[in-house]
């Protein structure tokens, strides 16, 4: 049962392509798991549709400037379109720590050209995907038991659960699940059964105990392209 | 892409076109057959409805553009990359979804995130019609022919099959028994692949639950 949704806001803003990218693939692999927030999603896209529609005529546009498109259109060749769409299949799998997971269509294609992994103290793998300039994304692994060490945000963070569980103080979360970290948020996060997630951090986390600050600065290497 | 206006060859409008697209752009009256229109793109390649399209919708898109840009030549660069879309993938318009105008609007939407992105030179890893997808194939999800076959003889499903809706009953029937493609059913039924292809997945699936859960 997925617990931890985009807010209604979120969905609206999504639907209108002003989130970053890295946000808009977290917000789409969530609608892939959860039928209520798509259809949700699909509402307010058709209402942002019909405000587009109802806005009065733009004054400035002269249609004799437009109209050559027309022309450019429809003198080019048509191409064929494919019978079924690449990103169709659902049967993308991604290995990790020994064990098997499906990915939402969006996800695969971030992913399909291999993910590359780096091994992060207390049985956790980053594997960081280049999706946008505003976020650092990452596919992040937790493997039985696995525990990513007490860090504090310092920015803002979605975590996208695609299989297995993980769970903090605050609760447990399941696949599907979109959960948000605001700044100053100091906790750790644990699995007991491994966990695959999709990460986007607007700014690298910090970690705050022990060994693990040795990390520091090898996070804000991973943040730097 | 970028806007090819003053490379294209020249091609005449035939008047009736050009006239309407001379007026100014006025508002799509509510429900103005856009969903009629773009099923006729859909299915006939009707350049006259395209055309009709063009005029109802470059407007509104060029405002987006604006609202996006606020930059001119951009504007019009997102009317091409949005009009030429829909002029190409119109087929995947599922009229049972949604209506016209949301599905030109997510096109719109769409070719404006990319070409945003681009700006931005953000890696091309991912495209807006991922996070979007403008239309679903959902052939991977339906049997195969000869598997459905003979999933109809062998459950008995002929019973089951008049419970369905009668549009959803036209359209299995069409394809499974009268083994026509889902083109050949667009066409006669003058309905969106994408409507076919949709009826046809409610089908299977409330086929599947009637007979008690066989996969």
């Amino acid at each position: 049962m997925i617990a931890y949704h985009p807010t209604s806001q979120e969905l609206l803003a999504f639907g209108s392509g002003t989130l970053t990218t890295g946000d808009s693939v977290a917000i789409s692999a969530h609608l892939d798991y959860c039928t209520s927030c798509a259809s949700k999603s699909g509402q307010l896209e058709a209402q942002s549709a019909q405000d587009w529609n109802n806005l009065p005529a733009q004054q400035d546009v002269d249609m004799d400037e437009l109209a050559p498109i027309l022309d450019t259109i429809l003198s080019a060749p048509l191409p064929e379109l494919p019978e079924s769409s690449p990103t169709a299949s659902s049967t993308a799998k991604v290995e990790v720590g020994g064990q098997q997971f499906e990915l939402p269509a969006v996800l695969d294609r971030l992913a399909e050209t291999g993910l590359n992994w780096h091994r992060l103290p207390g049985g956790v793998s980053l594997a960081k995907v280049k999706v946008d300039n505003e976020n650092l994304c990452t596919f992040l692994y937790m493997k039985p038991g696995g525990k990513v060490a007490m860090h504090t945000h310092v920015g803002k963070e979605t975590t996208l659960v695609i299989g297995g569980s993980f769970f903090d103080a605050a609760g447990e979360y399941g696949i599907g699940d979109l959960v948000r970290r605001g700044e100053e948020d100091t906790h750790t996060s644990q699995s007991n059964d491994g966990c695959l997630c999709f990460t986007v951090q607007d700014n690298p986390v910090v970690f705050t105990s022990g060994l693990s600050r040795l990390f520091n600065p090898l996070n804000k290497r991973l943040m730097r392209r | 892409m970028a806007y090819l206006s003053n490379t294209s060859p020249a091609v005449t409008i035939p008047r009736t076109i050009e006239a309407p697209l001379r007026a100014v752009a006025g508002n799509v009256k509510a429900g103005e057959n856009l969903d009629h229109l773009l099923t006729s793109v859909a299915i006939h390649r009707d350049r006259q409805a395209f055309a009709r399209l063009f005029e109802l919708c470059s407007g509104k898109v060029y405002g987006l553009g604006m609202k996006i840009f606020r930059n001119e030549q951009q504007a019009k660069e997102l009317v091409q990359d949005t009009m030429l879309t829909v002029w190409q993938k119109a087929p995947l318009f599922d009229s049972d979804k949604g209506s016209a105008n949301t599905w030109i609007y997510a096109v719109a939407r769409n070719r404006g995130f990319d070409m945003l992105r681009r700006r931005k030179a953000e890696p091309q890893c991912v495209s807006s019609d991922d996070i979007w997808p403008l239309g679903e194939a959902p052939e991977a999800e339906i049997h195969g022919h000869e598997v459905a076959n003979d999933f109809l003889e062998l459950r008995n499903l002929r019973g089951h099959l008049e419970e369905l809706p009668v549009a959803q009953q036209e359209i299995v029937r069409m394809v499974y028994l009268e083994d026509k493609t889902h083109q050949e059913v667009a066409e006669e039924l003058v309905i969106p692949l994408g409507t076919v292809k949709s009826r046809l997945r409610l089908a299977i699936n409330k086929l599947r639950e009637s007979i008690g859960g066989v996969q």
